[in-house]
């Protein structure tokens, strides 16, 4: 028996027992009380006390306190704790060894001789059965011995184990006093020293030759104060489920020659009523040499507990274990598959347990996780065309675009999924654009034919239509529009319903009905009715569908997103931003249905075509040879003016209107910086392909140099580009190159051409109508 | 007396009746009879490690039905199922057959044990499809503010894993397909 003890602070003191906790003076009245005082409470007239184990001396200061006790009998094994208990331990026990009404004996009380009948109490103060010699205080041998010692109206108080943490153990203690045929009332109480070492409630048996109930502890009246136990408070502790109260009876009982105690200990995991199932009976003689040790050792107490560990040895019998390992041995060749098969079914069950999967699972989730992060770092958004042919420059005025038609916003055309907040934030109030991007809100006032409000948007195709202008004169409603949706650099989608196209900052051409009309921006007039090419009204349908397409994508996009997290938009305003971006998207793809079917189709079944010599100035406008412009109306009429007059359809000759000649003046003079900018472009571009025509010629020399100074090797290799390829096959692919340079600088020279005739001629046209 | 305990506990483990068998063993353990005691209780441990084995497949079935489920339904999205269908599907149908699986892997264990156990592999299961779904469909909006994406994923993924985690604990708990005796 391996003893440890230390002080705590001041007073308190803790005592050890082969490495059990045995007492914390702070609160081992707690332990003792309810260990002691409910047997001596319900005994009949208790006189005679036995206490087994309990060296420490504290059970029996309970037992000298309680009224009427005559003699009290202490047997303990140790010496040693017997000492403690009169020297270190007597203040705190009350030195109640030096009782006169104690008799003490060192003698292990399991072989100690009791006389029948001789003891109104017997407390059983054993220390936790580590082994299994000291189980041996547990089995139902010894209980049988404690019922022949008892008077009739006795009572026996069992220091249990724990039933919160070894419920198998503690259901099979109770069933090992059953079976010595003894009525049993366990119950539990928690003591805080014990449940911080990790014993949690400790249990408590009282035992009798007669029936025990609860209500027998409830009603219990204790003669002396307690000091940490209310004793009618203990009741609650004796309440088990129905399962711990069927581990009572149906729990294998401990008897000496087949001691299971140990074995439930050893494998607290196994809950209450599946006590009944002990774990591998195949090894059960070798668990039996094992310890029951526990996780709170310090280092102090394993130092002084190593000596400990040279008694286990020597307790070990090892003739026996070689017995019964022989014995397994024999039986191994005929059951060697029974018996592998057995440890393999063990180890799965023991290894394949679903905490593995759920290791993996979390594993798994992780790498999913941190694979996503990365992918979406490199690749943000892969699902996404990013070459997106859009009309860009292919403009409706036939190349009169503005590129900072509205300002401030971004109008490149590359396509992408809408990237920017126009649709969050500003829609509606701002134009904007495929991608998000808003512009700089901008009024087009003029006459609004169809009669729909400006303000409030429209409803497509089920308004009725106002009256179609004849002329550019007729006064109608003027009011300011505002734009709705950029669909290109000079086309846009207004809030009623009408598509516009930029002409100059004077001028635009209003879309709507299957109508054109040239309208004076700044003052809302009505220049003139367009010729309506039909080709015009193609091109804004196919671009229309071309955006409601990307439209309808990124609504599918937002969709599935909300379908996900959409009942969170109360909680997260990223969220309601997305529901609202998602409303103005439909809101978009229903107003551009509502504003195709408004446009209508042109009524003209005509082609207009250019007379020799003039050039388009926007369509239905063509500038003549002789700088007169020809206007074409509706049926194809045309009226033309030099700038100062002009002859109808009728042919009456009449003034210019002077707000139709400073529009058409403004187009020219816009066409004139377009036309410039072209040119420089162009010309830019040319230097560019010159330069690289040079390179290109310096290596095409390099490698017939090359090729002749290796004749002898046809299939010498050079560097081209990132290759390595025969000469001869560098120089063929040289000379294609050089081909398709000259072969584009040619095209861009005819371009630059064609671009200075067109600002040639615009800019004559303007000299002339200036003048 | 002693054999026909022996024999009774016997025909009781060959019924599969675990409760029965050990009534016998325990009256066998009281009269002594060590060696009885010693090879019943083999046996009964036996049935156990073969019960534990089916309970263990029957774990797999839970959570490769989970997993094969939720796969399927990753094919498209939540709207394009259409809410009320989708919803039957995720928090309904998959979580009961994961929780028949995963409840009846534990019987004779205590309620609570299946109801957790069905509760985390469903859970588990719609939580790893919804994170996955969300981050799929949240990548392709670049117009969003996704400052607060992962508390929004995990909020989603949470209420998801609670929704079928529970349905799936229920069913677990609740219905029971005997197995049959080993």
């Amino acid at each position: 028996m391996n003893i440890y003890w230390h002080k705590v602070g001041d007073d308190a003191k803790v005592l050890y027992i082969d490495g059990n906790l045995q007492f914390d003076s702070r609160d081992e009245a707690v332990y003792h009380e309810s260990l002691a005082l409910p047997a001596l409470c319900l005994a009949d007239k208790p006189q005679s006390v036995l206490i087994c184990g309990g060296g420490d001396g504290l059970a029996l200061r309970e037992v000298l306190r309680f009224p009427g006790i005559t003699d009290v009998t202490l047997i303990d094994c140790s010496p040693e704790v017997l000492d403690l208990a009169r020297s270190e331990f007597a203040e705190l026990n009350a030195h109640s060894l030096e009782d006169s009404r104690v008799k003490v004996v060192v003698a292990d009380a399991l072989e100690y001789p009791f006389e029948s009948s001789r003891f109104d109490a017997i407390i059983c103060d054993f220390t936790f059965p580590t082994t299994q010699e000291s189980a041996q205080g547990f089995t139902v041998e010894w209980y049988q011995k404690l019922k022949h010692a008892l008077r009739p109206g006795g009572m026996i108080a069992i220091n249990s184990v724990s039933p919160q943490n070894t419920p198998a153990a503690f259901a099979c203690i109770v069933a090992t006093v059953k079976a010595s045929g003894l009525f049993t009332l366990p119950y539990r109480v928690c003591i805080p020293s014990f449940r911080d070492h990790g014993f949690g409630a400790w249990g408590f048996i009282l035992a009798s030759q007669s029936q025990l109930t609860i209500k027998r502890l409830q009603a219990i009246q204790c003669p002396v104060p307690t000091r940490q136990v209310a004793l009618g408070s203990l009741e609650k502790g004796a309440h088990f489920s129905d399962k711990d109260r069927a581990g009572f009876h149906f729990a294998p009982v401990n008897r000496r020659e087949n001691p299971v105690l140990q074995r439930l200990l050893l494998d607290p995991e196994i809950p209450g009523r599946d006590a009944k199932v002990i774990p591998p009976p195949e090894f059960p003689h070798l668990i039996d040499h094992l310890e029951v040790n526990h996780p709170y050792h310090s280092r102090a107490m394993i130092e002084t507990l190593a000596e400990q560990i040279a008694g286990s040895l020597k307790h070990i019998d090892l003739h026996k274990l070689v017995v019964e390992l022989s014995k397994r041995a024999k039986l191994l060749p005929q059951r060697i598959l029974e018996e592998l098969e057995i440890l393999r079914s063990y180890l799965a069950s023991t290894v394949l347990d679903l905490e593995i999967w759920g290791k993996w699972a979390a594993r798994l989730f992780a790498t999913v996780l941190i694979v996503m992060t990365i992918a979406n770092s490199i690749s943000p958004d892969p699902a996404f065309a990013k070459g997106h042919a859009g009309l860009g420059h292919s403009s409706f005025s036939r190349g009169f675009s503005e590129h900072e038609s509205f300002g401030g916003g971004v109008s490149t055309r590359v396509s992408a999924p809408i990237s920017s907040q126009g649709f969050r934030s500003t829609y509606g109030y701002d134009p904007v654009d495929i991608y998000g991007y808003h512009y700089t809100p901008r009024v087009y006032i003029y006459n609004d034919y169809s009669g729909y409000g400006g303000g409030g948007g429209y409803s497509g195709a089920g308004g009725s239509r106002g009256t179609q202008p004849t002329n550019g004169h007729q006064p109608h409603q003027t009011m300011g529009h505002k734009p709705l949706f950029v669909l290109d650099d000079d086309l846009v989608a207004m809030d009623n319903g009408d598509f516009v196209v930029s002409l100059s900052e004077n001028a635009i051409l209003v879309v709507s009905q299957g109508a054109v009309n040239l309208v004076d921006v700044k003052t809302g007039k009505n220049l003139v009715p367009v010729f309506a090419e039909p080709k015009l009204f193609s091109e804004i349908r196919a671009e229309v569908s071309s955006q409601a397409g990307d439209l309808d994508h990124e609504v599918a996009v937002r969709r599935d997103w909300l379908s996900w997290a959409g009942w969170t938009s109360e909680f997260f305003g990223t969220v309601k931003a997305d529901n609202a971006e998602y409303l103005n998207l439909q809101d978009l793809k229903r107003r551009l249905g509502g504003a195709v079917k408004k446009l209508g189709t042109s009524s003209e079944s005509n082609v207009i075509n250019l007379e020799d010599g003039a050039i388009e100035l926007f369509v239905g406008c063509h500038i003549l040879s002789d700088n007169r412009i020809a206007l074409y109306g509706p049926g194809g009429k045309v009226s033309t003016s030099d700038g100062t007059s002009m002859v109808l359809p009728s042919g009456h000759k009449i003034s210019i209107d002077p707000d139709l000649k400073a529009a058409l003046v403004s187009v020219m003079k816009k066409m004139i910086k377009e036309s410039d900018q072209d040119i420089a472009s162009d010309q830019t571009d040319l230097q560019s392909l010159q330069a690289e025509q040079s390179s290109t010629e310096n290596d095409l020399r390099e490698y017939q140099n090359i090729q002749v100074q290796n004749s002898y090797d046809p299939g010498y290799e050079v560097d081209y580009g990132t290759d390595s390829i025969p000469v001869e096959q560098a120089i063929q692919q040289t000379q294609a190159d050089l081909a398709s340079i000259i072969q584009e600088q040619r095209q861009l020279q005819q371009s630059i051409a064609a671009n200075q005739e067109h600002r040639s001629r615009f800019a004559s046209a303007l000299e002339s109508w200036s003048s | 007396m002693s054999s026909n305990e022996v024999q009774a506990a016997h025909e009781a483990i060959d019924r599969g009746d675990i409760d029965g068998a050990l009534h016998h063993i325990n009256n066998l353990s009281i009269a002594g009879h060590a060696r009885e005691v010693d090879e019943l209780q083999r046996r009964i441990w036996q049935l156990n490690q073969r019960a534990r084995q089916r309970n263990l497949n029957l774990q797999v079935y839970a959570f490769a039905t989970g997993v094969l489920g939720y796969a399927l339904l990753s094919t498209q999205s939540p709207a394009a199922w259409g809410p009320a269908v989708w919803g039957v599907i995720a928090l309904v149908a998959i979580p009961v057959m994961v929780g028949i699986f995963a409840g009846n892997s534990l019987i004779g264990i205590e309620k609570s044990k299946r109801f957790w156990r069905s509760f985390f592999i469903a859970g588990g299961c719609i939580g790893l499809y919804t994170l996955i779904g969300m981050a799929l469909s949240r990548s392709k909006m670049e117009s969003a503010d996704k400052s607060m994406d992962v508390v929004i994923f995990l909020a989603v993924m949470l209420v998801h894993s609670l929704v079928a985690g529970v349905v799936a604990g229920f069913t677990g708990t609740l219905i029971q397909i005997k197995a049959r005796a080993i």
